[in-house]
């Protein structure tokens, strides 16, 4: 069965919250933010807030799809880009762009559901990342199973570019922990 | 009564979560608590079994391919069923040595209990004290755990 199939099958199950919702939710936090501190602050309190949801939604990911461990960084891509966030946004990035070694993937969100009903004004252009909470979650959800991964926006359609881009690159795999007095 | 214990191991490869079943009046309130009580002592008993069943993981990972994982090992007395998820976290049961397999009684347990419980608990860590410093501290976990044993065609 394809990836695309699974993730498919799995957001038929799982329960749903209203769209729009979850999408003005996100809207008044990010502004919330906005106002209490600086934009570059912003892109870093969502990242943070990103990656405990990811440390979470790992769990919650493996229990309903059964996933069992991927071979390599490309398929872990995959995985994330048409099951995970399939599963859970309803929509799958393309990926693109695949370095040679393997380490780096691009993700392409054109029809990203948090920038939905989304204007920036001109003075966050510059400096905000709007959906930086996704990369906290990515980084946050591959830390759990031992890779530590770079994940930032290259691009956002809401700061006037032509696409949205996450660029997701493994820094190293992170070794298992071994029990004390052990060798 | 054939299942004895339960066990959970954090990434950090410390007991977590412990619950053992006595034989004697398995129903009562009192049997439960006097349970939780005994939780923490026998600390040694659970890094022994997790030294027996890292070593046996590490061996099994490395004589085949990497996705290959040990689900049980039997002897006279007793069976020790093993579940690991991809974020190395670790299910254990010792039941009697004649029961079935239960991996996939753990994994059941993984999917609608401790993450049900656990992982959406408001005061979620990734990594779960250990159980000296009070372990997986969910009641509503331990006790549906119980209920849910219970109700095995094997227990």
């Amino acid at each position: 069965m394809s990836k695309s199939k699974i993730g498919e099958d799995v957001y038929k199950k799982v329960d749903k919250v209203n769209a729009e919702l979850f999408v003005l939710t996100y809207g008044s936090i990010v502004a919330q933010l906005c106002k209490d501190m600086n934009y570059e602050k912003v892109n870093e309190e969502l990242d943070k807030m990103g990656y405990n949801i990811g440390i979470r939604l790992i769990e919650d990911f493996l229990a309903k799809t059964e996933w069992p461990r991927c071979a390599d960084f490309r398929e872990t891509g995959e995985t994330v880009a048409k099951v995970g966030f399939k599963v859970f946004l309803n929509f799958s990035p393309i990926i693109s762009s695949v370095s040679d070694d393997g380490n780096t993937f691009v993700l392409t969100l054109d029809d990203n559901p948090l920038a939905e009903f989304v204007e920036l004004p001109a003075d966050a252009r510059q400096k905000l990342w709007y959906s930086n909470i996704l990369c906290g979650v990515i980084r946050g959800a591959l830390e759990m199973l031992q890779m530590d991964v770079d994940a930032v926006f290259l691009r956002d359609i809401l700061r006037g570019d032509e696409h949205t881009e996450i660029r997701v690159h493994l820094k190293r795999i992170l070794k298992e922990e071994i029990p004390p007095g052990d060798e | 009564m054939t299942i004895y214990a339960f066990y959970i191991y954090s990434r950090k490869c410390e007991c977590v979560f412990a619950h053992r079943w006595k034989p004697s009046d398995r129903n009562s309130m009192e049997t439960l608590v006097s349970q939780l009580e005994q939780n923490s002592i026998e600390d040694d008993m659970e890094k022994l079994i997790f030294g027996v069943v890292f070593s046996l993981r590490n061996m099994v990972k490395k004589i085949t391919a990497d996705q290959d994982q040990f689900m049980s090992y039997t002897t006279s007395k007793y069976k020790l069923h093993f579940y690991e998820t991809p974020t190395n976290l670790r299910l254990i049961f010792i039941t009697n040595p004649k029961i079935d397999s239960l991996t996939h009684v753990l994994q059941q347990i993984y999917t609608t209990l401790y993450v049900e419980f656990v992982v959406k608990h408001p005061l979620y860590t990734h990594v779960p004290p250990s159980a000296e410093e009070g372990g997986i501290n969910c009641e509503i976990f331990r006790i549906t755990l119980d209920r849910f044993v219970r109700t095995l065609s094997c227990f």
